[in-house]
């Protein structure tokens, strides 16, 4: 196989960032532009992407994106013995979790836009969620359901414990520290996506669509 | 008014909203401040005249009536309306084609320029109104400046959006056809002067058609993302109906998702290398440590044995299988008797017990070796070893194999010289190769 890369690009791409890449990706780590935008936009280069994915089947393993292709992260080839051993563990590891990750999603579904789902990039303020739950029994009680809120009792300590957790894992980056903004990440988009894999797997039904014909408000 | 005598308060009043410029936006965005000495003291009269007012620690809002004023002042800028009618000026066209005609026909040449500059106008502004309309609508689309934070109202407005060029493409075609018809194809170069509006005309439509197909994406994006928020939902509802939901189907599907063949972190483990200086300090220091670490002995701490306390506690009987209380047997009378002990005569001069009674002779001597080899510690707390030594006696199966074949075992008391045992052994056959296994 040949290395396409030009003087320039190889002296680049076995930079400082070239291998901080490759370290994240070894270590589980899903890049996109808002956990990681430096390495992200590495990675958008058509050649260090062949780069990466010819480094990485010399060990069994292959680049994978998320359902948007915003996120990147690394699999193994192929389904063999090993790759099972890793999915179950992966599974039972994701089961723990489950009943988290979706009431989390529900909850900030139902405060910021219930009828879509969060998507890698957008912004979450704070206060405003902040201000939200506060004018929202039903959001309070969601919140206080939330594993990460055992602690605490006040739903201002409850969302800290939520964000702390979600920025623990991954979830969320700080993009404004002085105004507690904060960007969802594409890793929110890939435990969605295997929401939705459970979803369509066990054929659990969805909710029913409320269709009250012109829709109020409509722009004309 | 005299502004110049009368100093007006409203003046104040906007001199304090400038003065507080940054923190009215953040209080009109609802952002969150941190509301330090200075921001307080900008803030102060704008809260005394309740323009402004605190929420919570960090949080700002502007008065609701305020808040109305400005969003009413910036959604003119967030929602483009666009003139979706193009058949007005294609009717003021007409009129001043049929004046064209009329000036023509009155063979007053001077006003015919005048009259033919008229008609080309108003064609112009057909132009202008596709090329407005579609741009404003364009930049509206493209842009992600607005109600960002209302998905649901930013459908509806590309909905909108989407209707209305839909009505400026639909008004546009019906004008093109009007144009080719009379009175404009009465008159050369007005026909000519449409044939190249026609060319920019169509360059304006293929912009609207990518317009409504960024709409169209965006708004099938949003479907998609509807669709997802209904499954997740699904999920919820179901976990909240079923607490020990395991989702059995989902782990004969794992293969189906790349997730579940996704790396955990990898164990990297690092050898230092030695021929760095750094590594060579790093030993040395590592090495001074251990050696100080070491350097003491640790005091032993004795603790004494553990007794069973509790009357309570299961008495559980070993009972000594029938193998062993025939070597029990041979050990007694090798102390008996205080010479070495045959295994194999001693098994054939023994009344044996039902569940012994088909053992063969190798079984025998493997289980007398098994018992010594295990030297069991006696009621007096000695080993076995202390009191009954055992002696292998075997022979070569051939010469120099290496292999031997087991002829007898004998038991004899500790102390007795090994020399004595071997030559009661060879007594029996020779060659030997003898072994003093004293365990």
């Amino acid at each position: 196989m040949t290395d396409t890369l030009s003087p320039n690009d190889s002296q680049s791409t076995t930079s400082e960032a070239y291998r901080t890449l490759l370290t994240q990706l070894m270590s589980g780590q899903v890049i996109c532009q808002w956990s990681a935008p430096s390495l992200a936009r590495l990675l958008e280069r058509e050649d260090v992407k062949n780069r990466v994915n010819r480094w990485a089947s010399e060990i069994g393993m292959q680049l994978a994106s998320t359902s948007s292709g915003a996120g990147h992260y690394l699999v193994y080839e192929g389904f063999d013995s090993n790759a099972k051993a890793v999915s179950r563990e992966l599974f039972t590891r994701l089961m723990k979790s489950l009943r988290f990750y979706v009431q989390t999603l529900e909850m900030l579904m139902n405060a910021l836009h219930p009828e879509m789902t969060l998507v890698p990039g957008e912004e979450l303020r704070f206060h405003n969620l902040l201000h939200q739950v506060g004018q929202s029994p039903s959001l309070q009680t969601q919140l206080g359901n939330l594993p990460s809120s055992k602690r605490h009792t006040a739903y201002k300590e409850q969302l800290d414990s939520l964000f702390s957790v979600l920025l623990k894992e991954g979830l969320l980056v700080e993009a404004n520290a002085k105004h507690s903004i904060y960007q969802v990440t594409s890793r929110i988009e890939l435990i969605q996506d295997l929401i939705i894999f459970i979803q369509e797997n066990e054929e659990l039904p969805e909710p029913e669509i409320d269709n009250p014909g012109p829709r109020q408000g409509q722009l004309t | 008014m005299t502004m110049e005598n009368n100093h007006h308060p409203l003046l104040d009043l906007i001199q304090q909203l400038y003065n507080a410029r940054e923190l009215v936006v953040s209080a009109y965005e609802r952002s969150g401040v941190d509301l330090d000495e200075k921001s307080l003291r900008l803030l102060e009269p704008l809260m005394k005249t309740h323009l402004v007012r605190t929420e919570g620690a960090s949080g700002i809002r502007l008065n609701q009536k305020l808040q109305k004023v400005f969003d009413s002042a910036l959604r003119k800028d967030r929602i483009a309306a666009i003139n979706t009618d193009l058949n007005s000026e294609l009717q003021a066209a007409e009129l001043a084609m049929r004046q064209l005609q009329d000036v023509k026909g009155r063979g007053r040449y001077d006003e015919m320029l005048a009259a033919r500059d008229d008609v080309e106008q108003h064609l112009l502004s057909i132009y202008d109104i596709l090329d407005d309309s579609s741009t404003t609508i364009f930049n509206r689309v493209t842009s992600s400046y607005g109600i960002r934070s209302n998905p649901e109202f930013r459908v509806r407005e590309n909905e909108m959006y989407n209707r209305q060029l839909s009505n400026l493409v639909e008004s546009y075609n019906q004008m093109r056809s009007g144009l080719k018809d009379e009175p404009f194809s009465l008159d050369a170069d007005i026909s000519a002067f449409i044939g190249n509006l026609d060319v920019r005309c169509m360059e304006v439509v293929d912009r609207i058609r990518l317009t409504q197909n960024t709409i169209r994406d965006n708004l099938f994006r949003v479907r998609a993302l509807e669709e997802r928020a209904r499954k997740i939902r699904a999920v919820a509802d179901h976990l909240r109906l079923n607490p020990g939901f395991e989702a059995e189907k989902t782990q004969d599907a794992l293969g189906k998702h790349p997730y579940f063949s996704s790396i955990t972190p990898l164990a990297v483990q690092a050898a230092p290398d030695l021929s760095d200086i750094g590594a060579e300090e790093g030993c040395a220091e590592l090495v001074a440590r251990l050696s100080h670490s070491l350097k003491y002995e640790v005091p032993k701490v004795k603790r004494e044995d553990s007794k069973f306390r509790s009357a309570d506690n299961e008495e559980r009987t070993i009972e000594v299988s029938a193998r062993d209380k025939m070597v029990k047997r041979m050990l007694a009378a090798c102390i008996d008797q205080g010479t070495p002990v045959s295994a194999l005569s001693f098994w054939h001069s023994q009344e044996r017990e039902p569940e012994i009674v088909d053992l063969e002779d190798r079984e025998w001597l493997y289980a007398v070796a098994i018992y010594m080899d295990s030297d069991p510690v006696l009621p007096n707390g000695r080993k076995t070893s202390g009191f009954v030594r055992m002696h292998i006696h075997a022979v070569p199966t051939h010469a120099l194999s290496g292999t031997f074949s087991l002829v007898d075992l004998y038991l004899y008391p500790a102390g007795t010289r090994i020399e004595t045992v071997k030559r009661m052994a060879a007594g029996q056959s020779e060659p030997t190769a003898d072994e003093d296994v004293s365990a």
